[in-house]
C-alpha cells in the first residue's frame, strides 16, 4: 500500500486546471500522473486530460459546472485517491537508431557542448536500459529516460520548424522519438526506421509509459534496408 | 453518390469538424475547424448538427462543381464567393444546383472560410472525428489537404432548416487584441517584460501553421534557469522558447511542450487563432481568470449553439 500522496489543483485557464504533486512521491512512482489520467476520465463525465510526467491537465466544460465547482470536485476525488502499486514491466523493446552525419543534425553541437567525442556520445547513449517516461505531444512522442549527465542539454533557443519523423533528440534528462516530422526543439542525435505511429493499425499506439525500452546503433545501410521493408 | 469534384485545390482545403475530443492523453491533437465558430456557425445556418464535417479554405480558396444540387454556406474569413461566376453572400444559405461550380477568390483579411454542404461529406473517420490532421495523415480525404481530380462523396441527411437568429458576427481586421489570462510560467517573466507585455506590438511570421503561430518584435526577457519537464498545452497556449519569441499555439497543437507557458488565450478569443494571417498585427490584453469565464458565459448566451463546442 502507498501512502496517499498530497496534491495542488490550481487554475490554468478559465477552462483548464493543472495538477501537481511533491517530487518525493514521484520519485516514488513516476507513473503517478499517467495512472491518474486514466482513473480522472472514469471517474469525471465532459473533461479531456493531458498528463504529463509531473503534472497533469484538465479540461473542463464551465457551462455545466462553474469553475469553482469544477475545483472542489477534483479536490475532493484527489483526496481519496490511492495510487496503483506499479509493476515492472517484462517487456523491453529494442529501438534500431542510427547516428550518422545525415541524421543526427546536431551531433556536433552536442559533441561539443558536452565536450566528449561522437564515440562517447553514442555509447552514452545506445545499449543503456529506460523506461518509457510519458508518450504526447505529437501521436507516437516517447518520452524516454534518464539518460546520463553526460548527455543533458537543455531545449533549443530556437526550436526547428521541421523534424523529419523519426528523429531521436535530447532535452534534458529525456531522450525522445519523434514519429510524426513536425517543429521540435530537441538537439537530434539520430533516426530510427521504425514507425511507432501507425493509425491503419488496430493498436495505433504500441507504446505505453512504464515500458522498458532501449536502442541498437544501425549503420545507414540497415537504416535504408528496414525502411524499405 | 458522387457529389463534388475539385477543380483547383487552393492553399490549403482541408475536410474539419470540431476535432477528436477525448485522445489528448495518447498525445493526438484535438485538431478540428482553426476557427471552431464560424465552422460551427456554417452547419447551424444550414440546420445540421454543428459537428457536421466542412471545408477549411486557407488565404485562398479552391474552385469545387458540384455533382448533385446542394445548399452550401459560406462562413469565416471574407473571401469571395463566385457560384456560377455569380458573387454570393456569406453567412446565408444558397440553393446550388448541379454542375454549377463554387469558386473561392483570397482574402486579405482573416485566414479561413468555411463551407458546409446540406448533405454530408463522406470522409475518413479516426477516432470518432474527420478533422484533417496532415502531420499524422488522419481523417478527411486519405488525411490530406485537398488535391485537383479528388472527388468527395456525399450522405444525404435531413436537415432541420430554422431561421435561427444570433449576436453580431465577429469582424476580421489585419490587427489582433487577443485577451489572455497568465499561464504557469507566467512568474518566469521578468517584471519589466510582464509590465510592458501588453504594449508590444508583434507581427504573425510566416513560419504559423495550423500547429502553432510564431510571432516576430522584441524578444522577452524570461529566466530561463531549472530543468522543466514537458507539460500540457492546448491550443491558445503561448509557450516562450529561450529566444524570447512567443509561440501561439492552434488546433493541431502539440499535447505536450517544454517551453514555458506565459498566458493562455481566453476561450472567447480562441476561434480567432484561426484567422490571423501572415503578416498581421498583434496585441496581447491581459485579463483576469474570472473575466475570461465570464466572457465566455456570455458569449454562449449570445450564440446559444456554442455550449456543445
Amino acid at each position: 500500500m502507498l501512502n496517499r500522496i498530497e496534491f495542488s489543483v490550481n487554475n490554468f485557464a478559465e477552462d483548464l486546471m493543472l495538477i501537481k504533486c511533491k517530487s518525493d512521491a514521484l520519485n516514488q512512482n513516476p507513473l503517478i500522473f499517467w495512472q491518474l489520467s486514466k482513473t480522472l476520465l472514469a471517474s469525471l463525465s465532459d473533461i479531456e486530460v493531458i498528463p504529463g510526467e509531473d503534472s497533469l491537465a484538465v479540461k473542463i466544460n464551465i457551462l455545466k459546472k462553474t469553475r469553482v465547482q469544477h475545483l472542489a470536485d477534483l479536490k475532493n476525488l484527489l483526496g481519496t485517491y490511492q495510487p496503483e502499486v506499479t509493476e515492472e514491466s517484462n517487456k523491453l523493446t529494442t529501438v534500431p537508431i542510427c547516428y550518422d552525419d545525415e541524421f543526427a543534425l546536431d551531433m556536433n553541437d552536442i559533441s561539443l557542448s558536452k565536450g566528449i567525442s561522437k564515440a562517447e556520445v553514442i555509447s552514452a547513449h545506445c545499449g543503456i536500459e529506460y523506461q518509457v517516461k510519458m508518450i504526447g505531444f505529437t501521436p507516437g512522442f516517447i518520452y524516454i529516460g534518464d539518460l546520463s549527465d553526460e548527455l543533458t542539454l537543455p531545449r533549443l533557443k530556437t526550436p526547428r520548424v521541421f523534424v523529419p519523423s523519426g528523429s531521436i533528440g535530447l532535452a534534458n534528462k529525456r531522450t525522445g522519438i519523434y514519429s510524426l516530422g513536425g517543429p521540435g526543439g530537441w538537439s537530434i542525435i539520430g533516426r530510427t526506421p521504425t514507425n511507432f505511429f501507425d493509425p491503419k493499425k488496430e493498436d495505433p499506439l504500441l507504446i505505453q509509459p512504464g515500458m522498458r525500452l532501449r536502442f541498437e546503433s544501425i549503420t545507414k545501410e540497415e537504416f535504408r534496408n528496414m525502411l524499405g521493408n | 453518390m458522387k457529389g463534388l469534384e475539385v477543380i483547383s485545390s487552393g492553399l490549403m482545403t482541408t475536410v474539419q469538424d470540431l476535432g477528436r475530443i477525448g485522445w489528448t492523453q495518447m498525445g493526438v491533437p484535438v485538431s478540428g475547424a482553426a476557427d471552431q465558430f464560424s465552422a460551427a456557425l456554417a452547419n447551424v445556418l444550414l440546420g445540421k448538427d454543428i459537428n457536421s464535417p466542412v471545408l477549411e479554405c486557407t488565404l485562398s480558396g479552391p474552385k469545387l462543381k458540384l455533382l448533385i444540387d446542394q445548399q452550401v454556406v459560406v462562413t469565416g474569413a471574407r473571401m469571395q464567393v463566385k457560384i456560377n461566376n455569380k458573387v454570393v453572400p456569406h453567412n446565408t444559405v444558397i440553393n446550388a444546383d448541379a454542375g454549377s461550380t463554387i469558386g473561392i477568390q483570397s482574402s486579405n483579411c482573416g485566414c479561413r472560410c468555411y463551407v458546409a454542404f446540406s448533405n454530408d461529406m463522406e470522409v475518413t473517420k479516426f477516432l470518432g472525428s474527420v478533422s484533417t490532421y496532415v502531420p499524422g495523415k488522419l481523417g478527411g480525404i486519405n488525411g490530406r489537404a485537398l488535391k485537383k481530380g479528388d472527388t468527395i462523396s456525399f450522405n444525404s441527411i435531413d436537415t432541420n432548416l430554422i431561421k435561427s437568429s444570433h449576436g453580431a458576427l465577429p469582424q476580421y481586421y489585419n490587427s489582433w487584441l487577443i485577451k489572455v489570462t497568465e499561464g504557469p510560467e507566467f512568474k518566469r517573466l521578468s517584471s519589466h517584460t510582464k509590465d510592458n507585455i501588453e504594449n508590444i506590438e508583434y507581427v504573425i511570421s510566416n513560419d504559423s501553421n495550423r500547429m502553432g503561430i510564431r510571432l516576430e518584435g522584441p524578444t522577452l526577457e524570461i529566466n530561463e534557469s531549472g530543468e522543466m519537464i514537458s507539460g500540457p498545452v492546448f491550443t491558445g497556449t503561448i509557450q516562450c522558447p529561450g529566444n524570447g519569441l512567443p509561440i501561439l499555439l492552434g488546433p493541431d497543437a502539440q499535447t505536450l511542450g517544454g517551453y514555458p507557458r506565459i498566458f493562455q488565450v481566453a476561450k472567447v478569443d480562441r476561434f480567432l487563432i484561426g484567422q490571423m494571417r501572415p503578416g498581421d498585427q498583434l496585441k496581447f490584453k491581459r485579463i483576469k481568470i474570472e473575466e475570461a469565464e465570464k466572457l465566455w458565459l456570455d458569449r454562449v448566451l449570445s450564440f446559444p449553439f456554442l455550449s456543445k463546442i
